[in-house]
């Protein structure tokens, strides 16, 4: 019995250890090499394709306006733009105001869907703007963003490519300085976008279409059946999508564009329940035909595999925790061998779930700044949420499986407009 | 004494508790009297566009004439003759696991991405765009409407007819009268003739020559002026 905990408890340990392996890769090519970075981008100066930009929008009254009075500032040859905003049943001024747009400019358009058939999630409004679109790349941007002016040229140049399905650019948070939940989000985004993101796309890995600053082929979009209105995170469905079918995926760090994080726990708890819960879902969708693939190779499918089972990690630890526990008391010896129950602990520090310690540090370091740093410890706290978070959407979702409710709700983030100082 | 279990507990609860403080100390200095200069400027110059103002137009071939091939091969049974492996890739894309060499007068309606180096024989037509992971040789009257894209060298031979972009990791060579349609970028050098015309941009980390013609040079000896 005790051996079977021992090893179970070595196994998962070996996991997080790898977690940690490939974390510090990625740390490191971010620090030293960033060749497949800027190059394609150059290919901006010219190559112009036709371009939709979708805007799914349900009660965003207080941001869509902002977006759209940015998106006329866009320097890309507007003949070759056309803007979609997709009013998703709004009981505010959402569609009034995307209609104002839309009579003085002629590129902007709006899709109003009634309460009968909207407000069920972004994928479906998506799909509704799918439909209405005509240009050769789509890019989706939520309400709440606000871009360079140039992003679309440095989106779409990665598409010189014919094997370039889908592109992500960079999101930076305009509002860090709110609350300290935002802040962290902040750093959770340096993290993820500046560091994990980058050193994937260098390596030749799979980095990861976040929902929004990004774009697809529309002849993809078209041959994938449009977004699946059954997944949450219909951003990660989508990426391993596009994978399978055989195209790549880049990551444009040059193409940034600024978020309104949340602001409070209760927010964050609902987003990241959504996020967790909608990666599950992509795990037990896509992990079998990702280990079939013969399209990818085998790093894509390794890293592809610790991609899926990212929202798993806080589970195993806790199991860790128990297990280390259960190792103790069970068998009790000497103090040397009591830190294998603390060390779960230790390494669940350097792993995490989201951006991690060091690479939050690189990506701080990379971006020139210093202060904001300090706060990495209190990612402790987000980190430590994010356990609680994971178990619950694992929870939900064996569940509503065992139920055999396959539709979930689909939890708004309220955007409130936030400090625009930055603009 | 230094062996009793209790000092050596209090020990560590205050070894622990030191270094919960000193982790989180700048945390709370942090929020309490907050520095940073957040949040991050993003870059606010755009992609200038840099446009050859005044640059004349040398050669521009009509592509339907070369598209319009009475002797093209019929792709497929290119690929059954020659048995090399495909995998499809969407719905209008091919990619090909090997190296390849397209005889003359091969018409292509699909993208094309190889994983080794591609050589085109002359009077090919490609609607769609063409990768290649290793080195890319072009033969003549070759019209590829979309873009070119290299891991390798690129060398395109005459009257080459290139829709979209080229982009090359290594280093470009275009022959006499290619037209580009937009840019060429290359990390290596990039080496055209002076009767070759790229629409847009030559961008490069590399050096640009301009051959010129040898009817049009200057005599390079007393012999030669007479």
């Amino acid at each position: 019995m005790v051996l079977i905990l021992y090893f179970t408890f070595v196994l998962l340990v070996v996991i997080m250890l790898f977690y940690l392996v490939r974390h510090y890769v990625f740390s490191l090519t971010a620090l030293y090499d960033q060749k497949g970075q800027s190059h394609f981008t150059l290919h901006g100066l010219s190559y112009r394709p036709t371009v939709s930009i979708l805007i799914p929008a349900r009660n965003e009254e207080a941001v869509v306006g902002r977006l759209l009075q940015r998106i006329t500032e866009f320097t890309y040859p507007k003949d070759k733009i056309e803007v979609l905003v997709i009013d998703d049943a709004s009981t505010d001024s959402t569609g009034r105001i995307a209609e104002e747009f839309s009579k003085a400019y002629n590129y902007i358009k709006v899709v109003h869907r009634g309460l009968s058939v909207g407000g069920i999630g972004k994928s479906s409004a998506l799909n509704d703007g799918l439909k209405h679109a005509i240009g050769e790349i789509l890019i989706c941007l939520d309400a709440d963003y606000y871009p360079q002016i140039d992003i679309i040229e440095k989106l779409t140049a990665s598409f010189v490519d014919p094997e370039v399905g889908a592109v992500q650019g960079r999101v930076t948070v305009f509002n860090e300085n709110a609350t300290l939940v935002s802040r962290l989000v902040a750093l959770e985004r340096i993290g993820g976008y500046r560091v994990d993101q980058l050193a994937r796309d260098d390596l030749g890995l799979i980095p990861q279409y976040g929902g929004t600053v990004g774009g697809f082929r529309r002849s993809l979009i078209e041959f994938l059946g449009g977004w699946d209105t059954r997944m949450l995170a219909e951003d990660t469905d989508l990426t391993f999508k596009v994978y399978l079918a055989g195209y790549k995926l880049r990551y444009v760090n040059e193409a940034e564009c600024y978020e309104e994080a949340v602001e409070d726990w209760r927010s964050y708890w609902r987003q990241r329940h959504r996020w967790a819960k909608g990666h599950m879902q992509c795990f037990f969708k896509h992990l079998l035909p990702l280990l079939k693939s013969r399209s990818l190779r085998l790093r894509e499918k390794i890293d592809g595999l610790l991609l899926l089972n990212v929202y798993f990690i806080p589970i195993l630890v806790a199991l860790s925790w128990l297990l280390g526990a259960a190792i103790f008391f069970f068998s009790p010896t000497s103090w040397f061998e009591s830190i294998w129950t603390v060390l779960p602990i230790f390494v669940y520090s350097s792993v995490g779930n989201f951006a991690l310690f060091f690479e939050v540090g690189v990506g701080i370091y990379l971006d020139k700044r210093v202060r904001i740093g300090w706060l990495i410890p209190l990612l402790l706290l987000s980190f430590v949420l994010s356990t609680a978070i994971c178990f619950k959407a694992f929870f939900d979702l064996t569940f509503s499986r065992i139920a055999g409710n396959n539709v979930h709700k689909w939890a708004k983030t309220l955007h409130n407009g936030g400090d625009q100082k930055c603009f | 004494m230094f062996l009793d279990p209790l000092f050596l507990m209090l020990l560590l609860l205050i070894t622990a508790l030191g270094f919960i403080i000193f982790l989180f100390l700048p945390s709370l200095i942090e929020i309490v009297k907050p520095r940073d200069k957040g949040p991050r400027r993003m870059l606010r110059t755009p992609l200038q566009r840099i446009m050859r103002k005044g640059a004349k137009s040398v050669f521009v071939p009509k592509s339907d004439s070369v598209a319009n091939s009475s002797t093209s091969k019929n792709f497929q049974s290119f690929l059954k003759e020659t048995g090399v492996k495909t995998r499809r890739i969407g719905n209008d894309t091919l990619r090909i696991l090997s190296d390849v060499e397209f005889p003359p007068n091969l018409e292509i309606s699909d993208n094309i991405v190889i994983d080794g180096a591609l050589t085109m024989g002359d009077r090919c037509v490609f609607h769609g765009s063409v990768k290649a992971r290793g080195n890319v040789t072009i033969g003549n009257y070759v019209v590829i409407k979309g873009n070119l894209v290299s891991n390798g060298n690129v060398d395109i031979q005459d009257e080459v007819v290139i829709g979209g972009s080229v982009h090359s990791e290594g280093s470009v060579r275009l022959g006499e009268k290619v037209f580009i349609g937009l840019a060429v970028v290359a990390d290596g050098d990039v080496e055209l003739h002076e009767n070759s015309e790229v629409k847009e941009n030559i961008l490069t980390h590399g050096i640009i020559k301009v051959l010129r013609h040898p009817k049009l040079d200057f005599p390079s000896t007393l012999e030669d002026i007479g």
